[in-house]
């Protein structure tokens, strides 16, 4: 699984598809102060970036990938 | 074979079906343009799908038929009956492709030719049409406006522009709108954008306000990525080839980025716009630097004029500063808001406009045009400035040129010219006004007439999706109707238990309560049966759809003339039985047409119209379906049919010279009966009217004709409305049920023995003043037969084949409901039975085929 989910965080690995969107949306909607770490992450499938949008978890740790941060980050940080 | 493949032929057979009926109506009325339209959409329907397999020809060939009908479809080639014959011969083609298809799963490559010459004759017709290359029009949807730019931060925007200026890059401003399901195609659309070519600038942000996470669907998408890419129209254009539909493209200038943002309502320096557009004019670039960054340092960094300020520092600081462009963000100040790039773009831009040029105008570009119709009229609003008075005129007639090229309204850039001439010359602005006051009016500057045309597809696309059709497996069907066979069959077992309760167990009440539950059961296994009934149910208009073909060639063929007339098509039926229909009436069809009707000099001698009439009637009568097949043609020769079969040694002489006409017409049912003097290879083979009869009476359908020589024949077929259910009378023999289907029982009398006359060997007696023949069922079955002394027979009247036979069994019981379940396997052979149905107590019965029994 490309996404660990430990107590209050969710670490992000590699690829993410779109089979975890529902899985983390199910996390997310149980851990009110949810956060993701996705310093190992290289990209995310458009339905998990959808639910990180409308959860809004703090990211603790962006993608290393310098590229995916730079388009993900801003959307991310938006309306904090 | 693959679902794909399988869902590909059967729904380009549907389509086919409709082409087929949709071009014998555009025969007769070539000016039918819904018509037209369907059969259009629906061959692209299939060229668009085929291109899934490696089927060429098929594709080569839908695709020639294809542009025949488009050019039909805009007027461009001139209508011709010839047109019509070509068509359906390629489709025809195509039929026989798609069975090939369904056995082989592929086409013979050789079939590459025929499809390319099969298209060449299709093509002939379009010669002569203007072959102006289509343009490929990709970008549909268009931006309303470009203020959106706004969003990104002025510096980066900044560092963008100062790339561009310096490595002159190509700039396309997208927005994807994903569709909403679209991750169940696989896509996933933050990976397409992120491998955007030369992606400098992107927002991702939701389509609609967000609901609550606990809400959330998180398979569908509701984003929208908007960006800016440092690439070519075209590059974009590729990559997003795949969702034509829901991107939007626009290829800009460096110059769209300067978007002043910021806190507006600072008071405007007044003369600064005057003297800058002066300055402009007269391209002294370093005194509007020099004055621009003065004013600058007036204004708070944070207002909308530093913003614009900036922006207008950035455009001088190119070598080249494009002066349209600094005038456009310098009329942009007074207002605080703008510029208005897209006009800009709309104005100098030719390749976009070129793109869009094969299309009528949405909605938006509607809008847009009026926005920039307006826009001029308030440039021309503004005070008057003697020294950019020309600049000014020629900016606005530029732009409203362009605009009006762009919306196809030609027609008007004679007068505007006029007025801008006039404007120069007398220094007054009336007659422009006149003419954008005109323009913004026009609510509607679309003379086109594919206007309405395009609204009524859109209705139809509607219409389209509003019908809730479930498309099922037949099996699936069909095994729910054996399991309400069975719940019927298992239901049927409580009066049985109810009785039980009451006879061994003594139980009156139980019984009762048990008869009650049964009458539930039983009601709403009625409707469940009714229901799935209705299922399978299918207007009998799906046969008759092949007639009008069939009546068209074979016609032609035999150059007779031939009106078919259809009438009942919405008759329903079950779906088996429709099925097993359409052969034996295609068969009645081509008698009716070749040896029916006669030759048009024939008819008109004998004071007939030239013109032949073939009816085709359909209706319900009771529980059964009757189609009659009506024409005024010749009738049945019943002369020849008598002597016929007398030489075939059918009957004896005297036989047939007992029998009246009507009787000897109902023999062209039998086998081997032809009566055409030649045989052609339309019908006469003399495999005629028997096909007609087995296949029908295998429904349980019966058929009959009346003929009258010199006036018209007559066919009508009598099916029942659905196989599932059988009524039969049950009858005790040797202590056991066996079923008699009901539709044969006339009545049941009980038969003194010695009303039984014997005449030779055979046995009769009179019922109501006629001599019916009489036959013993343990006889007939090969049983022994006990002495019954006395007592009277209890005796079956049936009528089989318009005979009425008293039929002898040893006891009558109730009539039920069954479901006939055919024998098959090794007992299939029997053909004394009919089927085996299940009883309520678990026990099988027998039902006979007393057609065959006799």
């Amino acid at each position: 699984m490309p996404i660990h989910f430990l107590k209050s965080v969710a670490c992000f690995k590699g690829v993410c598809t779109v089979e975890e969107a529902e899985p983390l949306l199910q996390w997310l909607q149980d851990q009110p102060r949810a956060k993701i770490k996705l310093r190992e992450c290289t990209h995310l499938h458009t339905a998990i970036l959808q639910v990180l949008l409308v959860a809004n978890p703090p990211v603790t740790l962006p993608p290393q990938d310098p590229e995916l941060a730079r388009w993900l980050m801003p959307a991310l940080q938006n309306d904090r | 074979m693959s679902p794909l493949l399988a869902q590909f032929i059967a729904e380009s057979r549907d389509q086919l079906e409709l082409i087929g009926v949709g071009l014998l109506a555009i025969e007769n009325h070539p000016d039918d343009l819904d018509r037209l339209n369907d059969v259009f959409r629906a061959a692209h329907t299939i060229k668009g799908s085929s291109g899934l397999f490696e089927i060429k020809p098929i594709t080569l060939l839908v695709h020639a038929a294809e542009d025949l009908l488009d050019a039909l479809r805009s007027q461009e080639v001139r209508f011709e009956r010839a047109m019509v014959d070509r068509l359906l011969d390629a489709f025809d083609h195509l039929s026989q492709w798609l069975d090939e298809m369904e056995r082989n799963e592929s086409l013979p490559e050789s079939l590459e030719t025929t499809a390319r010459e099969l298209g060449a004759t299709l093509r002939v017709f379009l010669q002569g049409r203007d072959v102006a290359a289509p343009v490929e029009s990709l970008t549909a949807p268009v931006f309303a406006d470009l203020v959106w730019i706004g969003q990104w931060a002025e510096a980066d925007r900044a560092a963008l522009y100062h790339r561009l200026a310096t490595s002159a890059e190509p700039l396309t401003l997208f927005r994807y709108t994903p569709d909403s399901q679209c991750f169940f195609n696989g896509e996933d659309p933050f990976y397409q954008v992120r491998q955007l070519l030369g992606l400098a600038l992107l927002d991702i942000a939701p389509v609609e306000p967000w609901p609550p996470l606990a809400e959330l669907d998180a398979y569908r998408c509701a984003l929208r990525f908007t960006g800016v890419a440092c690439a070519s129209l075209a590059e974009l254009t590729t990559q997003f080839r795949y969702v034509p539909d829901q991107v939007t493209l626009l290829a800009a200038t460096p110059e769209t980025l300067a978007v002043p943002t910021g806190r507006a309502g600072e008071t405007v320096h007044g003369g600064f716009v005057a003297e800058a557009l002066t300055l402009v004019d007269q391209e002294d670039w370093a005194s509007l630097r020099g004055i621009t960054e003065t004013l600058l340092d007036t204004y708070d960094p944070d207002t909308w004029m530093a913003s614009a300020l900036r922006w207008l520092l950035r455009m001088l600081d190119s070598t080249m500063p494009d002066p349209a462009a600094v005038r456009l963000l310098l009329d942009a100040i007074p207002a605080q808001q703008g510029p208005d790039w897209l006009q800009a773009l709309m104005s100098s831009s030719a390749p976009v406009v070129a793109v869009l040029l094969q299309r009528p105008l949405s909605e938006i570009e509607q809008a847009a045009f009026q926005r920039v119709v307006a826009e001029q009229a308030r440039v021309l609003d503004l005070p008057e400035d003697p020294a950019t008075w020309a600049g000014r005129i020629g900016s606005v007639c530029a732009s409203l040129a362009n605009a009006l090229r762009y919306v196809r309204r030609t027609d008007l850039l004679e007068e505007l010219d006029e007025a801008e001439e006039i404007a120069l010359s007398v220094h007054t602005a009336e007659a422009l006004r006149n003419v954008l006051a005109r323009l913004l009016d026009d609510e509607q500057p679309l003379p086109d007439e594919e206007a309405p045309l395009l609204a009524k597809v859109e209705g139809a696309l509607i219409d389209k999706s509003a019908l809730k059709t479930l498309k099922v497996d037949q099996t699936k069907v069909d095994r729910l109707m054996d399991l309400i066979g069975e719940l019927v069959v298992a239901k049927n077992s409580l009066p049985y238990l109810a009785r039980r309760a009451e006879r061994v167990y003594g139980s009156r009440d139980l019984a009762r309560e048990i008869k009650d539950q049964y009458g539930v059961i039983n009601r709403i296994a009625q409707e469940l049966q009714g229901s799935i009934m209705q299922v399978r149910m299918m207007p009998v208009g799906h046969v008759f759809q092949r007639f009008p073909r069939l009546v068209r060639d074979l016609s032609k063929k035999l150059d007779k003339k031939i009106r078919l007339v259809v009438e009942g098509e919405g008759t329903e039926a079950d779906k088996n039985i429709i099925e097993t229909l359409a052969d034996p009436l295609i068969h009645i069809l081509r008698n009716s047409i070749d040896h029916g009707i006669e030759p048009p000099e024939e008819r008109l001698a004998r004071g007939k119209p030239g013109e032949g009439q073939i009816r085709v009637k359909a209706y319900q009568d009771n529980d059964n379906v009757a189609i009659e097949i009506t024409d005024d043609g010749r009738g049945v020769d019943s002369a020849a049919v008598k002597n016929k079969l007398v030489r075939r040694g059918l009957l004896t002489v005297e036989q047939a010279d007992g029998l009246s006409d009507h009787e000897i017409v109902q023999w062209i049912f039998a086998p081997g009966l032809s009566t055409a003097d030649q045989i052609s290879d339309i019908s006469g083979r003399g495999v005629g009217m028997d096909v007609v009869r087995t296949s029908v009476e295998r429904v349980g359908g019966s058929v009959t004709v009346h003929s009258q020589r010199g006036v018209g024949t007559d066919i009508r077929l009598t099916l029942p409305l659905s196989m599932a259910v059988t009524h039969v009378m049950a009858v005790e023999l040797d202590g056991k049920l066996i079923g008699v289907p009901m539709d044969i029982v006339v009545e049941t009398v009980r038969l003194a023995p010695a009303a039984i006359y014997t005449i030779k060997h055979r046995e009769a007696f009179i019922l109501r003043d006629r001599l019916t023949p009489l036959m013993r069922l343990r006889r007939l079955l090969e049983m022994t037969e006990p002495a019954t002394g006395g007592a009277a027979l209890a005796t079956l009247v049936v009528k089989i084949r318009g005979e009425s036979v008293g039929i002898v069994v040893d006891n009558f019981r109730e009539g039920m409901e069954v479901i006939l379940k055919p024998l098959d396997g090794v007992l299939a052979g029997l053909k004394h039975y009919a089927g085996t149905a299940l009883l309520g107590d678990g026990s099988v019965m027998l039902v006979l085929n007393l057609k065959e029994l006799l």
